[in-house]
């Protein structure tokens, strides 16, 4: 492992509960997420000498400071490209303690995304469409899933994959949201048929329980020194490696030789290994980002767990399930627990290394977690303490 | 037709806003593109240093960085293309194209360069899901925009017209 890496831990998280409409403000979610991160963490609001957050989150660091009574902070970000920013949060707090930029640093990312504006709705009107979705927005090509789904049906074009096919990480992830107390869907698993019969979003490739629970709540994650997380009451979660992935926007952008893998995942996925040293085999669970299930095959293909067009074998009979050969989103996903851009995915890797998650795999050294692919992306690879 | 906005005041995606400000965006990369089509054609830029087409428009050859280039013109009503890509856009659907509409990806080929082309995003018109086969011909038409401007589209070709349908 490259050696900077080993200087960062994570060693707090918090998360409000998820739901259809929060009733609350955006930042009043954000206060309970990041309040709740710092308990777990044992660390105190006048200890936070950084935040990092999401481009789109609407509490930028300065008003979260000043509704908290932070500071003086010595480090604030945002990273880029929603969805696709979720693990970066947690690299570049990991960057700054390893670097000596800041001490402790809060990620988090709080939204009113089901009852507030909903980014699975289109949004047009007022003034002109800009120059760069002129190209798309005049055809009704809006939303994330009617961008998604010209790359979706090529891949399944190009590798024999159907709809049915991807049936199987659905159940999966809803099999795992059923036995979690704190997922939108506890107790309502779903089978294969029920899967099979859920309506259109975009036919041929996304049928309802394909797209992820567009949903309100926060989640906060605390990033401190391999030092200071000696002293801390968690089990320190390592940051052994994290990265962003950049092969152009897939979501609009379909002009490439090929547009139905995911590049993007592969150019973080590639750098990951090479920093760490590891390889999919040393993953005992992965936490891949589903804001549209059939990118959960690209994502498995993209950082080398099968062959390119091979991820629907690798899905099958149970393959990404607890208990398969890789257990994938054991917390229930964005389909199954909520859309939290990604948030509750990075908890839920800790949980796992931690050994304190509700469907826990056994001796997990490492956890891959993914960002959205699609957009420009990131990803990390969490780890047991050495 | 149904109102653009639910009784509860919210938005409904799934109607046809007729309110909704549908005009195109163009900007000094773009404009040629926007103006061709007004004249129902179809345009894309040649690089003068690698003499690739790219589409969509903008100030440098992604293959090469060159900044240079020529209008090439693709072609006009009845100008094939091929499907690249196409689903049906069920729900929630668009202000602007409503529900149950094809959106695509058709290559139009280069008419100087065997075996290159360009990229188009487009809806389907004339023809449902069934007849969206990924490598189907399709024809370019132009589609009339309120603010004066056209927008390029493709239509199915309905080859086996003799055929059961």
């Amino acid at each position: 492992m490259s050696e900077p890496w080993s200087r960062a831990a994570v060693v707090g998280i918090g998360q409000t509960e998820f739901s259809q409409a929060s009733g609350r403000s955006e930042r009043r979610l954000a206060v309970e997420a990041i309040t709740a991160a710092l308990a777990d963490a044992g660390l105190a609001p006048s200890d936070v000498d950084g935040l990092v957050t999401f481009d789109v989150d609407s509490n930028d660091p300065s008003s979260l400071a000043a509704t908290l009574g932070l500071g003086p902070l010595t480090f604030f970000a945002s990273t880029l490209y929603g969805g696709g920013g979720g693990c970066a949060t947690i690299t570049h707090a990991a960057m700054a303690v390893a670097t000596g930029a800041a001490e402790v640093v809060v990620c988090y990312r709080a939204m009113n995304e089901r009852s507030g504006v909903r980014y699975g709705q289109a949004r047009v009107g007022g003034r002109a469409i800009p120059p760069v979705l002129s190209f798309s927005a005049p055809y009704g090509i809006h939303t994330a899933a009617q961008g998604f789904a010209l790359n979706i049906a090529r891949y399944f074009h190009e590798h024999g994959v159907t709809n049915a096919d991807v049936a199987p990480v659905a159940v999966a992830q809803r099999g795992h949201a059923a036995t979690n107390p704190a997922a939108r869907f506890y107790g309502r698993p779903i089978t294969i048929e029920d899967h099979q019969s859920s309506r259109w979003i975009v036919e041929p490739v996304l049928r309802l329980y394909d797209c992820c629970l567009e949903s309100d709540g926060a989640v906060a994650i605390v990033v401190t020194t391999a030092e200071r997380a000696r002293e801390l009451p968690q089990v320190p979660v390592r940051v052994v490696a994290g990265s962003q992935g950049l092969a152009g926007h897939p979501m609009r952008d379909w002009y490439r030789a090929s547009i139905c893998s995911a590049d993007e995942t592969r150019a973080a996925g590639e750098r990951l290994w090479a920093a760490s040293g590891l390889g999919p085999h040393d993953v005992q669970v992965a936490i891949l980002y589903d804001h549209f299930v059939p990118l959960v095959l690209t994502q498995l293909e993209a950082l080398g767990f099968c062959p390119p067009g091979e991820a629907r074998h690798f899905v099958a009979d149970g393959g990404v399930a607890l208990g398969g050969r890789l257990p994938v989103n054991t917390h229930g996903g964005l389909t199954g627990e909520a859309y939290l851009h990604g948030m509750n995915g990075i908890a839920e890797a800790v949980r796992q290394l931690r050994g304190t998650a509700v469907n826990q795999v056994r001796d997990v050294e490492h956890a891959l977690v993914t960002s959205g692919p699609g957009v420009p992306t990131s990803a990390l690879i969490l780890g047991r303490p050495a | 037709m149904r109102s653009p906005v639910s009784a509860q005041g919210e938005p409904d995606p799934t109607v046809a806003d007729p309110t909704a400000d549908t005009r195109i965006g163009s900007d000094l990369d773009t404009a040629f593109y926007w103006d061709g089509t007004a004249r129902r054609r179809l345009l894309a830029q040649r690089c003068t240093a690698c003499e690739r087409l790219w589409h969509p428009p903008g100030p440098a050859c992604p293959h090469c960085q060159h900044l240079d280039w020529t209008v090439e013109d693709l072609g006009t009503e009845g100008t094939v293309g091929v499907i690249y890509s196409a689903a049906k856009v069920r729900a929630p659907g668009s202000p602007i194209q409503g529900t149950d509409y094809l959106v695509a990806l058709v290559e139009v080929p280069d008419p100087r360069r065997a075996g290159e082309a360009v990229r188009l995003a487009c809806n389907l018109r004339g023809g449902d899901l069934a007849d969206a086969v990924i490598g189907a011909p399709v024809t370019l038409t132009f589609e009339q925009l309120a603010d004066g401007g056209r927008l390029p589209q493709f239509r199915l070709e309905q080859l086996d017209l003799e055929g059961p349908r």
